[in-house]
């Protein structure tokens, strides 16, 4: 066994990302579907217990699908597994999220034995069911939603089992799209499997999981450092979801943080109950919000491994829409997910107070446009995704123009001369709303617009995160600025209604204004600097009038 | 002035590398002899320091011509990580002037809450918006808004904008709109550099384009300033210089004024070839090419004497970094470049105090004037190289064979003013800066090993550079490495590294088609033209046509997918047997790169490349160690010391100060070479030897053995 170091921990630490960004890169360059080529997936490598060595480019709230999935793969497939097995899952009550991320899982063989396993997740652009892309909000049952795919083996020994890419060809809207996305995903995973081995052929099995084992403790170490600094205590916030799909009063949502010594317990109790609506979060989707939070918060420079998750223990009542009982739907759950993040931030940020940034814009927001008649090369459909960026934070401004927290990862938006190419659709613009975004000694990012004109008639599902909610301010400063979705068809602008996701029919040449929210500020506007608020007028991003009315410049 | 004329004739060929402090200047003699030079830079008369360095050699050798003159620059990329270039004003679409600073709203994957990203390379109050579409066929949409474009030439003058870019959305497909609008802006602003986006980078995708385009109008007046100055003052001498790209191929001047964004790595490509060059003459796998001057310290991987290479980089955010995938922390450059990771610590790196107190060192440089204070030129804040003289390990009179003097009270003082502050004596702080800006090199050379999965330890390093080999075994005991190779001429390396390149041009062309809808003749045709616009554009200042040798490139993809996979060709695509052959080669090659092919799925083209190749000159590295031999005869007892502090661990100790040649058997450390460009410092747990090529090789000294030496 190699001698155990700092410098080999710290190449063993990056020869396993750097196999995870392999795998990604891998699925990127020959994937076919634009949420695989903006990102919109992750990888992972575990051990043979299924715990997360690391992660290659991620989108961060994947991590909890892995830990999800991987104590029932270890259950059912236990010594039935082969090399060149590769198993499909996206049972959202199997450990999964919702239908449309289909998660990958091969194992990593070793002397005849199971020595890790590789994890690719992307999220696919169908699923079948009642609404194109699988994320509609109005279905009431999983069974409405889908295609769904227990843990079977997609690939026996390296061969694709063609019964299943029958069905699943059968069963979606995006046929090409999808076969063709599984087999880059797969490709992912034979590469990962590939890299990994050549790992313990160089290093040994023993040295590998030796560093793996300290390096797991290492970012636990650090996790527990920035906990232990907070002073215990129980710290709560509550914060009613805008939608809850009859027009009713919205939906209760409350945590409570207990800190003690060094370790964080998340509890949900008190959240409201399930819904009939397709908002309801799987239990290990709520789970992965939390760690993301947290991990940002305590050790965002720590390797991302299963020792960050250790300290942390999260919970939620059975039946809640923060931990929905089978078959409720769950497809949507994308709205409420950023809104339980925005929770946890904000009771964390009566626990440690200056370590915690305003509300952001709310969550990535999407268009998905489905045009009625496919032409040429072009796409089924197109599911745009974009974000304003940060609130501000305890000693500068929010980011502006950027994706969340938990967003990171490879994660883009499309070009706009791409997404011309794929969609019948015209991009007006895209930029900053002056004056918008909560004020405050440090400023949120503005609101980010886009406008699309739509050059065919079709089907528009478009999800605003906060329609009707305002990001919140912190230690004095103000919440950010509402969002407004307008549609302009034949001259007449009209205002979509304040609902979280909104399904409508569209015409060629209607024009579609999407002004997502402000994020929220940080101290007392009073406080700001005057070369900062110069410096914005200078650029148009706040205007004089705004200047002298909000900060009294 | 013909040499063939005159089998006599003694001719010069010219290199010379302009770094952030000093000057290298290497001149091959056609007799064999190499001449070799070193000057403090004066930003304002490059040329002239250069002009009396060839002078000199003229003189010297007896010289009837000058073959040629190559030179690498850092000037692009100390511009760029000093946020140093021309006022720049940028034009778009309507509606699209804030995604050059949304940049694809990506960031780094890191869960970190006080991430700050660069500003934008240009301002919002610096980017205008003119009424102008087109539709994705390229068909107008909306035609351009002449009046609001005159409005915002007016803008920009009364901003003063030194250079303009224009980048409007589908110029790739059609670039008339963006045609008019350059022609219309260098009218009206005809002082203003104006580079408008088809002229560098026809491709889709508009960040990228709009990022790259920025870049480059960024650094054309800098350039521009630079070249003219240069060529004004050396054009007695030769009327052609040639420029290193940042793919270490060179180019002609009147390429570099239009598009300098190849030359962000201008001087370190140059020395990643020389090390390149190196490792293969002396059949090293794997090897990392360090490179330390007066402004940044350079990283490059190389592997079986290649030097690794990117598609696309992201310069400007501390690092300059070669990337697989943009992560959104820098500004977007997609031309094809070596892959070196650069950071901002080089002798002239200067220490500072942060808010928090710490010691800090760079990205702020000293450069050549007033220069670290021990050049006694004015400079009274503390740099690198100021360090190094306090620690004893730069000589305290003078360096480069006696040119440039060294004012040791100078810099004693410039350190005890930080050290006051902190409570520290002068030679504490100066290890201090010494070991920080060890640990911020590192970064580099991390980014280049085990960023890509390779252990730095397995590799052997090249050092060079003016402080390379100060820092390179102290250095490399911190990252574990064992070996550290300092070759011949290591302060001038990146100036050899020029008398070994090649031009080499790479234009690409959108061309988008499914293969069973394009013919092979279509193709054909399209290469013959692209060959004919670069050839006119290069031939007549630079070379004839007839030395350049093409290579024809294809871009492929299934239907669907967002990246390409680039093949090679043969010249001409057989219309017999296509497209069936380029698809099956197509498809072999994606199972070799991805485990698998889609027989049924259609494959498509996206864009056509050439890279057009002429070879320059050549040097060879034997010739040039067999002008060097060892004195064997020479004893090291007796020899001069220095006092040099070696941390806390060893003390202050006497080096004992060499010449390379006097090296005849292994010695142990500490030692120092005090070298005409560099010095090279063997520190207490470091043993140096000679080999037959004029390398020192240092080599750390297992501690568990240290009992064998002798």
């Amino acid at each position: 066994m190699k001698r155990i170091d700092p410098i080999l921990i710290e190449v063993m630490k990056n020869e396993l990302i750097s196999i995870g960004e392999d795998m990604g890169i891998t699925l990127k360059r020959t994937a076919r579907s634009l949420a695989a080529q903006t990102g919109d997936f992750s990888t992972s490598i575990t051990d043979e217990e299924g715990r997360i060595l690391a992660q290659g480019f991620a989108i961060g709230l994947q991590i909890g699908y892995v830990k999800g999935v991987m104590p029932q793969v270890l259950e059912k497939f236990s010594g039935k597994l082969q090399p060149g097995d590769i198993l499909v899952s996206n049972d959202p009550y199997g450990g999964a999220s919702h239908l449309p991320d289909l998660i990958l899982i091969a194992p990593i063989f070793w002397d005849k034995e199971v020595a890790g396993y590789v994890v690719v997740v992307l999220h696919h652009s169908d699923i079948g069911g009642r609404f194109p892309g699988g994320t509609g909000i109005k279905c009431t049952e999983i069974y409405e939603e889908g295609l769904r795919l227990p843990t079977v083996k997609l690939y026996k020994q390296g061969v694709p089992d063609d019964a299943i890419f029958q069905i699943v060809e059968s069963n979606v809207r995006t046929p090409d799209e999808v076969v063709g996305d599984l087999k880059a995903q797969a490709a992912a995973c034979q590469r990962g499997v590939h890299s990994f081995v050549l790992l313990i052929e160089k290093y040994g099995l023993e040295t590998v999981r030796e560093c793996n084992e300290q390096l797991r403790n290492y970012s636990e170490g650090l996790m527990r450092k920035g906990i232990v600094a907070l002073a215990d205590g129980e710290y709560s916030a509550e914060e009613i979801f805008e939608d809850d799909g009859v027009g009713g009063p919205g939906i209760l949502l409350k945590v409570t943080v207990k800190i003690k010594g060094d370790q964080v317990c998340v509890d949900f109790a008190g959240t409201a109950s399930q819904v009939k609506i397709a908002i309801n979060v799987p239990f290990n989707l709520t789970a992965a919000c939390v760690y993301i939070t947290l991990i940002s918060i305590f050790a965002g420079h720590a390797p991302i491994n299963a020792g960050v998750l250790r300290p942390i223990t999260v919970s939620a009542p059975v039946g809640s829409v923060l931990n929905p009982i089978f078959p409720s739907a769950v497809g949507a759950r994308g709205m409420m997910m950023w809104r339980v993040i925005d929770l946890v931030y904000a009771a964390m940020a009566k626990a440690a107070p200056g370590k915690v940034f305003a509300g952001g814009e709310g969550g990535n927001n999407t268009v998905l446009f489905a045009p009625d008649k496919r032409e040429g090369d072009r796409k089924m459909n197109t599911r745009d995704v974009f974000a304003s960026g940060w609130g501000a934070r305890p000693n500068q401004d929010g980011v502006e123009g950027v994706v969340p927290m938990s967003m990171g990862g490879l994660f883009h938006s499309i070009s706009t001369e791409m997404l011309e190419q794929i969609s019948p659709v015209v991009i007006e613009g895209v930029g900053f709303v002056a004056d918008t975004g909560g004020a405050g000694k440090f400023r949120g990012a503005l609101s980010l617009y886009r406008k699309y004109r739509f050059l065919s008639d079709g089907l528009i599902i478009v999800r605003n995160c906060r329609a009707n909610s305002l990001p919140k301010g912190l230690a004095g400063g103000s919440d950010g600025t509402a969002s407004r979705v307008t549609l302009t068809s034949d001259g007449v602008e009209t205002a979509l209604p304040l609902r979280t996701m909104v399904d409508m029919r569209v015409k060629a040449g209607d024009v579609l204004t999407f002004v997502q929210p402000g994020a929220a500020g940080y101290g007392n506007p009073a406080e700001r600097a005057a070369h900062q608020i110069a410096e914005d007028i200078l650029d148009e991003k706040i205007s004089v009038a705004y200047a002298r009315r909000v900060y009294n410049y | 002035m013909d040499t063939r004329a005159n089998q006599e004739a003694i001719s010069l060929q010219v290199a010379f590398d302009v770094g952030g402090t000093f000057t290298d200047v290497v001149i091959s003699v056609s007799d064999g002899q190499i001449l070799q030079y070193k000057v403090l830079v004066e930003p304002d008369s490059i040329g002239t320091e250069v002009a009396k360095c060839i002078l000199h050699a003229v003189e010297k050798v007896k010289a009837t011509a000058i073959s040629g003159i190559v030179h690498g620059t850092t000037i692009c990329s100390n511009a760029v990580l000093e946020g140093k270039g021309a006022i720049t004003g940028l034009i778009t679409t309507k509606g699209f002037r804030d995604e050059l600073e949304i940049r694809r709203l990506a960031r780094p994957g890191v869960y970190d809450i006080e991430w700050r990203r660069t500003p934008p390379l240009i301002p919002r109050r610096r980017r205008l918006e003119v009424t102008e579409r087109y539709l994705v066929n390229g068909e107008e949409d909306i035609e351009l808004d002449e009046d609001e474009l005159h409005e915002v030439i007016a803008s920009f003058a009364q901003m003063k904008v030194e250079a303009i870019a224009v980048c409007f959305l589908h110029s790739f497909t059609n670039p008339a709109h963006e045609q008019r609008a350059a022609e219309i802006v260098r009218k009206c602003l005809p002082d203003v550099k104006v580079c408008a986006s088809y002229e560098v980078l026809p491709e889709i995708r508009e960040y990228e384009r709009t990022s790259t385009t920025a870049l480059n109008a960024y650094l054309m007046p800098v350039v521009n300033r630079y070249l003219d100055k240069l060529e004004a003052e050396l054009h007695k001498f030769h009327d052609k210089p040639l420029v290193m790209q940042s793919n270490g191929g060179l180019m002609g001047g009147s390429h570099a004024r239009l598009k300098p964004i190849h030359m962000i790595e201008s001087g370190p490509a140059a020395g990643a070839l020389a090390a390149a060059a190196f490792a293969k003459a002396m059949h090293l796998d794997s090897v990392v090419a360090f490179d330390m001057g007066g402004t940044t310290a350079k990283a490059c991987l190389i592997e079986k004497g290649y030097v690794s290479e990117s598609g696309s980089y992201e310069v400007g955010a501390g690092i300059n970094e070669g990337g697989r995938l943009g992560r959104g922390s820098g500004y977007a450059l997609s031309v094809p470049a070596f892959d070196i990771a650069e950071v901002g610590a080089g002798g002239g790196s200067m220490a500072w105090l942060d808010d928090g107190g710490a010691l800090r060192v760079g990205p702020q440089s000293a450069g050549a004037k007033p220069g670290p204070a021990a050049y006694g030129l004015g400079g009274a804040q503390a740099t690198i190289t100021d360090a190094n003289v306090v620690l004893g390990y730069m000589n305290p009179k003078s360096i480069a064979g006696g040119t440039v003097l060294i004012d040791y009270p100078a810099a004693t003082a410039a350190l005890a003013t930080l050290a006051e502050i902190t409570h520290m004596n002068a030679q504490q702080m100066a290890l201090g800066i010494h070991e920080i800006a060890n640990a911020t090199m590192s970064r580099a050379i991390r980014a280049v090993t085990s960023e890509r999965g390779r252990d730095p330890r397995d590799c052997i390093l090249i050092a060079f550079g003016g402080s390379g080999a100060i820092h390179a075994a102290s250095l490399a005991s911190s990252i574990g490495i064992k070996k550290v190779y300092v070759p011949l001429l290591p302060g001038l390396f990146c100036a050899l590294g020029l008398l070994l390149a090649d031009m080499r041009h790479d234009v690409v062309r959108t061309f988008s088609s499914k293969l069973t809808d394009t013919s092979a003749d279509l193709i054909n045709l399209t290469f013959s033209s692209m060959e004919e616009n670069l050839l006119s554009e290069i031939t007549d200042k630079e070379l004839v046509r007839e030395k350049w040798q093409i290579v024809r490139m294809i871009d492929l993809r299934y239907q669907g997918q967002s990246s390409e996979m680039t093949l090679p060709l043969s010249f001409l695509i057989d219309p017999l047997t296509f497209p069936g052959a380029l698809t099956e080669i197509f498809h072999a090659d994606h199972e070799r790169s991805y485990g698998y092919r889609c027989e049924q799925e259609p494959v498509r083209v996206t864009n056509l490349r050439i890279r057009a190749i002429a070879s320059h000159t050549s040097l060879n590295l034997k010739a040039l160690a067999k002008d060097f031999e060892s004195t064997k005869s020479h004893s090291i007892i007796n020899r001069p010391t220095r006092n040099a502090f070696f941390g806390e661990k060893h003390g202050v100790l006497p080096a004992v100060i060499l010449q390379r040649k006097e090296l005849n058997a292994k010695i142990k450390g500490p030692a120092i070479f005090d070298e005409f460009d560099t010095t090279i410092v063997v520190p207490p747990d470091w043993e140096a030897e000679l080999d037959d090529l004029g390398n020192i090789i240092l080599t750390a000294i297992d501690q568990s053995k240290q009992g064998d030496f002798q």
